[in-house]
């Protein structure tokens, strides 16, 4: 990265603090327009400014002044005799006193350091007395007294706890999740009886929140309560009671109104923050991510998230003192545990838990094991969250599930309004009551639980629903089979991909026992099953399934039915995925004349779709020029016509980038990429399916210009993401993988890349036969890897299958068969028979040289294996012509740890050697 | 006449008048002199706090003979701070050290600020310090010299020849970036809303 423009960042950092607080991002914005980096620069120095109002105002000397606390014990501070120092903080030092009255006990002295306003001090505790002496509670330490010293330094006298910060005292003991939530639990009730009694704590971080041990109880305190109130000279929150560095352990706790200085917003749900920071920190060792800068922004990252991320020794050492193991600890944050610390972290007040208790309430529900009222994060805002497999609260359920009958029952009465008005519109109301009485009892069926306090999650409703219709509920079967399709479609777009292939097969069979003659019904339904089969990778059996649908949708709606000409999409999409190109090409291009022939307007989206599939069937078979028009095409028609659909346009985007990457123009996919990924993210947040897409691909264009050390990290996030959405077993896992395995190699990690390759394998044999392309590009990729290590004979048998499905796959040519053809060359070579060496090599040159232009990298590691061939051949001449410019483009392109850059250094030594040897 | 007055009040000269190598030499005699006045004054000789302007200006006043130029001024105080916060170091290391070994039972009040240690806060702001005189030499000279030297702004203004505002704007600005440096994980977000 380049160094910021300081001079610039200063002069918007001086001009934005001209202007009140809430107006100064607008002022960056407006001041900056174009330069992000700028902006970013200065939106950070901003929030820091906004928490920094005490730090190094005290000169360091006056912090360090006065040994003299340790003179104090012995004597006397107001009544109270000084016997020891318990602590030394931020605010001062505390000292273990006794009140030598009615009761002569011991208490906590807090003696508060110099240069705070005593007089207002003692003022504010007279104020807050009656409120304070109102907090009875077992977890909260009472604050009894407060007064000046002889030399005029504030103190308050508290209840004296002896006990060990929380985080402290969970780690020392190792206490398990459980446990942790259990004392947890033990906060929240006393921060929630100081809240009905009307004082917030302002300051909750562990260092106030000490645990005791009664007996064998561990019992938590929370100290200072009130205390910020009291101290805070000029603004609440911890900002004014700490000093330089002494602020560095604990910014991580204030929320963002107390931390950007609103305090007049700040209220319980402040402390609720807090509350989650330390929830978060006692489940993952570790504070949550730093604040978004505008409240709008996506929400932070989720605790299992954030775990993934962390050293893998940082995670056994965490699981440790948690006594389990980091995967168990992985799991069961994953999900309710998530949800409810990010529900208390949101950074806008309003969408936390609105109080103390609500949060306690989710905790109790999670020790029962019944689903939690937290939602996953932002749900409403993005629309991919849809997507995922979560509970999320039942009044979302009910309307979901009523639009969905809705939907289902509005198109069903759009395909039948044509003859017998009257008997139809008789039946239609009849079958509206059943579908009415079908909901209502599905929630009766939930009801009993509802008014047990806990909320029904989607899933359950959705399974109550399914038990429903699989016993035969309700009984018009037309009205049956559309429910169990539009049920089988949410288990479809929750992930639930088993559950929803079931119900879709029942309903299948449903209509072909009761509804035969209703072809479009049973076409539709054919349709659907396919595409959930396509989605778990069982692609033959989705050919299948969609051939089938095909004919019906044929019979149903005639030769030129925009519902036919989408069938014809859908098979060629499947027959693509088979690697099955001339096929796929076929039923697209039979798509394609369909929709020419109906010249119809309202076709253009599906037109878009088509445009997509065909392009990537003439990516896969090497007409770059033919794929890159098509998405070319998409992306413009998209932009003109549906400006606003982010999604479809940064998948437009994605789909251009990649024919970039095909044709080697790196840099401008990188940037595409990157685009889409940033959109990406915004839109289905950091955990998504489609957010790994991105990334792979990021990643991929990092691999071909020589960066795989900054590819790697981005492979290892996206199959994380894979494996936890899909399993892994799937396709898209295996296809990150590959590329991890690229990128392992491109480090000079062949051994780590072949077992990466070896996973692969397993899961492409499995899912595509032994003949796809892709097993053709794997091999190469085996085969180079092979070739560095010292059984590099492994690779003549992995090669063979590269040039067997090459030539059958490619006959005219690809970049694959051109490689699988270097390497064997190069296998020749070491076996000695360089005749066969030279013609593999020209005939693998000669093939890449049509598709590439000259200085491609690729082209450039033909050179070399040519150029190897050449020096064996004693054709040092023709060798050295090759040799300097494929040195210089692999060097520029792969970098210098690349085994194919290393192998050409190498190989342009030993040359000259030679040379000077001569 | 003593032999370091001379000494300093030329080296300070010698700094003025382009030497860089003298104001190496300057530091070590500056250090000494503070140092000497601080033990003073712990054994109870003179008043019993460590007012770090004070010990500067009586410092200045001992070691720097005449009435040297603005510019030489200027390179004492940025040796006097140096020194001060070398000095103020070594003390926060030696009571954080009587902390942590004390026989004392403690309880960990307000743990978190001590757990960290005052020695590895200072060293972290040490380091930013030096990171930023990088970036902008007078807004570090400007927070050694408020937060070490304990100069007002007005000193600082004085020490270094500018406008009391220009010190404020450079005061704020280092703040915040120093305040950024060393909060944990201070990260920006990347990009924003499309």
């Amino acid at each position: 990265m380049s160094e910021p423009d300081w001079p610039r960042i200063w002069a918007c950092f001086h001009a934005a603090l001209e202007v009140p607080a809430e107006q100064r991002l607008a002022r960056v914005d407006a001041l900056e327009p174009n330069d992000e980096s700028v902006r970013a620069q200065v939106r950070g120095l901003l929030r820091a400014h906004a928490a920094s109002d005490s730090f190094l105002r005290t000169p360091l000397a006056e912090q360090l002044d006065g040994p003299s606390d340790e003179a104090l014990i012995g004597g006397q501070i107001g009544r109270y005799r000084i016997e020891a120092i318990l602590g030394r903080g931020g605010m001062g030092t505390v000292f273990l006193a006794r009140d030598p009255g009615a009761l002569d006990r011991a208490v906590a002295l807090k003696l508060i350091r110099r240069g705070l306003d005593t007089e207002r001090i003692v003022a504010r505790f007279e104020l807050e007395r009656q409120s304070l002496a109102l907090m009875q509670h077992p977890h909260i330490a009472a604050v009894h007294d407060a007064g000046a010293s002889a030399d005029s330094r504030p103190y308050l006298v508290m209840e004296c706890v002896r006990g060990q910060p929380i985080d402290a005292f969970a780690d020392e003991h190792r206490l398990d999740l459980p446990a942790r939530l259990a004392l947890f639990e033990q906060v929240c009730a006393g921060v929630a009886h100081a809240h009905q009694k009307g004082v917030i704590h302002r300051d909750l971080k562990p260092s106030n929140i000490l645990v005791e041990t009664l007996g064998e109880q561990p019992c938590v305190k929370i100290i200072d309560f009130g205390v910020a109130r009291i101290i805070g000279a000029s603004r609440d929150g911890a900002a004014t009671l700490t000093e330089v560095g002494q602020r560095i352990g604990t910014p991580g706790y204030m929320s963002p109104e107390q931390a950007t200085g609103q305090s007049g917003q700040t209220d319980a749900r402040s402390d609720v923050y807090a509350l989650g920071v330390l929830l978060h920190q006692l489940l993952v060792g570790v504070l949550p991510e730093p604040l978004p800068q505008h409240i709008d922004a996506p929400s932070p990252r989720s605790p299992s998230a954030l775990w993934r991320r962390l050293e893998v020794d940082q995670q056994r050492r965490l699981a440790q003192a948690r006594q389990t193991d980091p995967r168990a600890l992985q799991r069961r944050l994953h999900g309710e545990l998530d949800w409810v610390v990010l529900q208390a972290l949101a950074p806008e007040p309003a969408r936390r838990y609105a109080s103390v208790e609500a949060l306690q309430a989710d905790l109790r529900r999670l020790r029962q094991h019944r689903p939690v009222a937290a939602a996953a994060p932002g749900w409403s805002y993005r629309v991919g969250k849809f997507v995922r497999r979560h509970r999320v609260g039942s009044g979302f359920a009910l309307v979901l599930l009523c639009l969905l009958a809705l939907f289902g029952w509005s198109r069903w009465q759009q395909q039948r309004q044509t003859a017998q008005a009257l008997a139809q519109a008789e039946r239609q109301r009849d079958r509206a009551e059943q579908v009415s009485a079908f909901l209502i009892e599905l929630f009766q069926g939930a009801d009993p639980e509802i008014q047990q306090g806990r909320e029904p999650s989607v899933s359950e409703l959705l399974d109550a629903a399914a038990q429903r219709l699989r016993a035969g509920e309700p009984g018009d079967p037309a009205l049956r089979a559309r429910l169990i399709e539009t049920i089988a479609q949410v288990y479809l777009r929750l992930g639930r991909l088993s559950e929803a292939a079931e119900l879709q097969r029942q309903g299948l069979a449903l209509r072909q026992a009761e509804l035969p003659e209703d072809l479009a019904g049973l076409a539709d339904a054919q349709n659907a099953l396919a595409i959930i089969l396509r989605e778990q990778g069982e692609l033959a059996q989705a050919e299948s399934v969609q051939r089938a649908a095909l004919n019906r949708q044929r019979e149903a709606h005639g030769p030129n039915s925009a519902e036919l000409a989408r069938s014809h999409n859908l098979l060629g999409l499947l027959l693509r995925a088979r690697g099955q190109l001339d096929l796929a090409q076929q039923e697209l291009l039979a798509a394609e004349a369909i929709y020419r022939t109906r010249a119809d307007p309202a076709d253009g989206l599906a037109l878009a779709a088509l445009g997509n599939s065909l392009a990537g069937v003439l990516k896969d078979r090497g007409d770059l020029v033919a794929a890159e028009q098509r998405y070319a095409a998409v992306l413009d028609w998209r932009q003109r016509q549906q400006p606003d659909d982010h999604v479809l346009l940064a998948n437009a985007r994605n789909n251009l980038a990649s024919v970039r990457i095909a044709q080697g123009r790196y840099a401008e996919a990188e940037a595409d990429f990157a685009a889409v990924l940033s959109i990406y993210e915004a839109i289905y947040g950091h955990e998504h399916p489609t957010t790994a897409t991105a990334l792979n691909n990021l990643a991929v264009s990092l691999n071909r210009q020589g960066q795989p050390a900054r590819a790697e990290p981005l492979l290892r996030r996206a199959l994380a993401i894979r494996q936890a959405a899909l399993g892994d077993d799937h396709a898209e896992v295996a296809v990150a993988r590959y590329n991890l395995g690229a990128a392992l190699y491109g480090q000079n990690r062949s051994e780590e890349a072949l077992t990466e390759y070896a996973q692969v394998e397993t899961v492409f044999l499995a899912r595509y036969g032994p003949d796809h392309p892709r097993l053709a590009m794997l091999a190469n990729q085996q085969g180079q890897a092979w070739l560095e290590s010292p059984q590099w004979r492994e690779a003549v048998p992995v090669n063979a299958r590269a040039l067997t499905i090459a030539a059958q796959h490619w006959p005219k040519g690809h970049e694959v068969h051109a490689e699988a053809l270097a390497i064997a060359a190069e296998l020749a070579r070491r076996q000695d028979d360089l005749p066969k060496a030279l013609d593999l090599a020209q005939q693998a040159r000669q093939m890449q040289a049509n598709r590439v232009a000259a200085g491609a990298a690729r082209l450039a590691a033909i050179d070399m294996v040519l150029a190897s061939v050449l020096i064996d051949l004693d054709r040092k001449d023709e060798a050295e012509a090759l040799l300097r410019p494929a040195q210089a483009v692999l060097l520029g392109q792969y970098g210098a740890d690349d085994p194919r850059s290393r192998r050409a250094v190498e190989l342009a030594a030993t040359q000259t050697h030679s040379a000077q040897g001569e | 006449m003593q032999p370091p007055r001379t000494e300093v009040t030329e080296l300070l000269a010698a700094i003025s008048s382009g030497q860089g190598a003298a104001a190496e030499q300057l530091l070590p005699l500056v250090y000494a002199e503070l140092r000497e006045l601080a033990h003073r004054r712990m054994r109870g000789e003179g008043p019993q706090t460590l007012q770090p302007t004070a010990l500067v200006h009586e410092a200045y006043l001992r070691l720097v003979q005449g009435d040297p130029s603005w510019d030489s001024r200027a390179h004492f105080f940025a040796a006097a701070a140096e020194a001060m916060r070398r000095i103020l170091i070594e003390r926060a290391r030696r009571q954080g050290r009587l902390r942590h070994g004390g026989g004392q039972r403690r309880l960990d009040l307000d743990q978190a600020e001590i757990g960290i240690g005052a020695d590895e806060q200072l060293l972290a702001l040490d380091q930013a310090l030096d990171r930023l005189q990088l970036i902008d030499a007078r807004m570090a000279q400007v927070v050694k010299l408020r937060y070490y030297a304990g100069m007002s702004l007005t000193e600082v203004a004085q020490a270094l020849a500018v406008a009391p505002r220009t010190v404020n704007r450079d005061w704020l600005a280092a703040r915040a970036w120093l305040q950024r440096e060393l909060s944990p994980d201070a990260t920006d977000e990347p990009g924003s809303t499309p």
